[in-house]
């Protein structure tokens, strides 16, 4: 795995999902919001938290963490029957971004990542060159933010050849950020 | 929810696109100080109060911390600005401290790693703060970038309802970024080329195919002087000019490139 930018505004978006966890310890505070309330967290129960708090916390035994139901082995599997049918977007908007980050601490994500990548892209790319209509909907739809910036790549890159062919492409624009 | 403030600035930062910026906001930025502010105060707190139960647990029986570690070393990148007091955060959770393992052992001890890991907590979130604004000013950061180097580093030619979307220190990064590139393009002229003027903000993205292109006008701009003599860019009239010559003023929309069929 690449090594992770400090700056990467997608890789913070991503490491906001939460995972559930055991408490060993009382976390008190958890809740409040830097107002300075006083929220019990009691030890022995269960929470949901975001990865970035989970798994540091992790590292320290304060707490224990489970894999994200997003990433359980049913849903694996369950995905895995047809990949292209799944609603990325309903379960997970950074489904491959927080994989990634859940790598490290569940092994088998990568490959169901990787499957699922693979079979996706070849239906991204086709929806790409015949261009929005009814029945590719609801699989655009269905896109996590990754793969919808590989789908604008693509139609982007799509259009570009069209403009090339009709002698488009040399011709010199104003800057898109001045509207007049 | 601890974090939730920063995650909401994060989350505006992913709306800059290459041509749109939202607003600068300010309260939001306030917020988050606040609340690291906030959660370094209680920090200390925490910390003094470990070092009472240290001091009170007194027969000299070594309890090392499970927080020796350095929650900084966790950091995918350490980053290059500091914010805050946030850096000379690690010293602080070095501490190794004696409690006392015979009396009241068990409750010292649950009440010790209680306060380690509610300050690990406070810390953790701290940190996470901390990367949510440096984020945010990058993110933004690039986008000034990028947006001078579309407009020929000219501060000056920035459209006014983009100009207020960036708070005032944003406009002076904008100001004297370009200003030390045209320092640093006056030296490079020196020295590689003393009569040639260098214009590197020329669209490299665009190589050139012809030298001279035809151009429509679009807004009246007055006379221009080029190598061939003055031309007077009248609006509606057509022309056949040096590339060099006129390519700042297509990219501020006041010509119209004409491409040949």
């Amino acid at each position: 795995m690449s090594k992770r930018n400090y700056y990467d505004i997608d890789d913070i978006l991503a490491s906001q999902e939460r995972v559930p966890c055991f408490l060993r310890t009382d976390l008190d505070g958890l809740g409040s919001a830097g107002g300075g309330g006083s929220s019990k967290v009691h030890r022995n129960s269960r929470w949901s938290l975001p990865f970035w708090m989970a798994d540091r916390l992790n590292d320290e035994d304060y707490l224990d963490m489970q894999v994200s139901p997003v990433f359980s082995k049913q849903s694996n599997r369950m995905y895995a029957a047809s990949p292209e049918s799944v609603d990325l977007r309903n379960i997970c908007q950074n489904y491959y971004q927080f994989g990634l980050q859940l790598s490290e601490v569940a092994p088998e994500v990568p490959h169901v990542l990787h499957n699922m990548y693979m079979t996706r892209i070849q239906k991204i790319a086709r929806v790409a060159q015949q261009g929005n209509n009814v029945e590719t909907l609801d699989f655009v739809q269905s896109l996590d933010k990754m793969e919808e910036d590989i789908l604008r790549v693509c139609q982007h890159a799509q259009g570009a050849i069209t403009a090339w062919h009709q002698n488009k492409a040399y011709a010199l624009q104003k800057a898109s950020v001045i509207h007049n | 929810m601890l974090g939730d403030e920063a995650f909401r600035l994060v989350k505006e930062a992913r709306n800059i696109t290459t041509d749109h910026i939202p607003a600068y906001n300010e309260e939001q930025v306030r917020l988050v100080a606040q609340e690291s502010r906030y959660l370094w105060t209680r920090i200390e707190e925490l910390i003094a109060s470990l070092n009472t139960l240290q001091s009170q647990g007194g027969d000299g029986h070594e309890f090392e911390s499970s927080q020796t570690q350095d929650p900084m070393g966790h950091q995918p990148m350490s980053p290059q600005k500091q914010f805050g007091g946030a850096a000379d955060l690690g010293g602080y959770s070095q501490h190794s401290f004696d409690s006392d393992p015979t009396t009241a052992a068990s409750r010292s001890n649950a009440m010790i790693e209680n306060t380690n890991a509610q300050s690990t907590l406070f810390l953790v979130t701290l940190n996470r703060n901390k990367r949510c604004l440096l984020a945010y000013h990058h993110k933004r950061m690039e986008f000034i970038r990028s947006l001078l180097w579309a407009l020929h580093l000219a501060p000056s030619l920035v459209p006014a309802q983009m100009s207020v979307k960036l708070s005032p220190e944003e406009q002076n990064y904008a100001r004297e970024y370009a200003k030390l590139n045209s320092a640093y393009r006056d030296a490079v002229e020196r020295q590689l080329c003393l009569n040639d003027s260098l214009d590197w903000t020329a669209n490299g993205e665009l190589p050139p195919r012809d030298l001279f292109i035809e151009v429509r006008v679009v807004k009246d701009c007055g006379e221009i002087v080029t190598e061939n003599g003055v031309v007077n860019l009248q609006a509606g009239s057509q022309h056949y000019l040096h590339r060099s010559d006129i390519e700042h003023l297509i990219t501020i929309g006041y010509l119209e490139h004409i491409s040949p069929k």
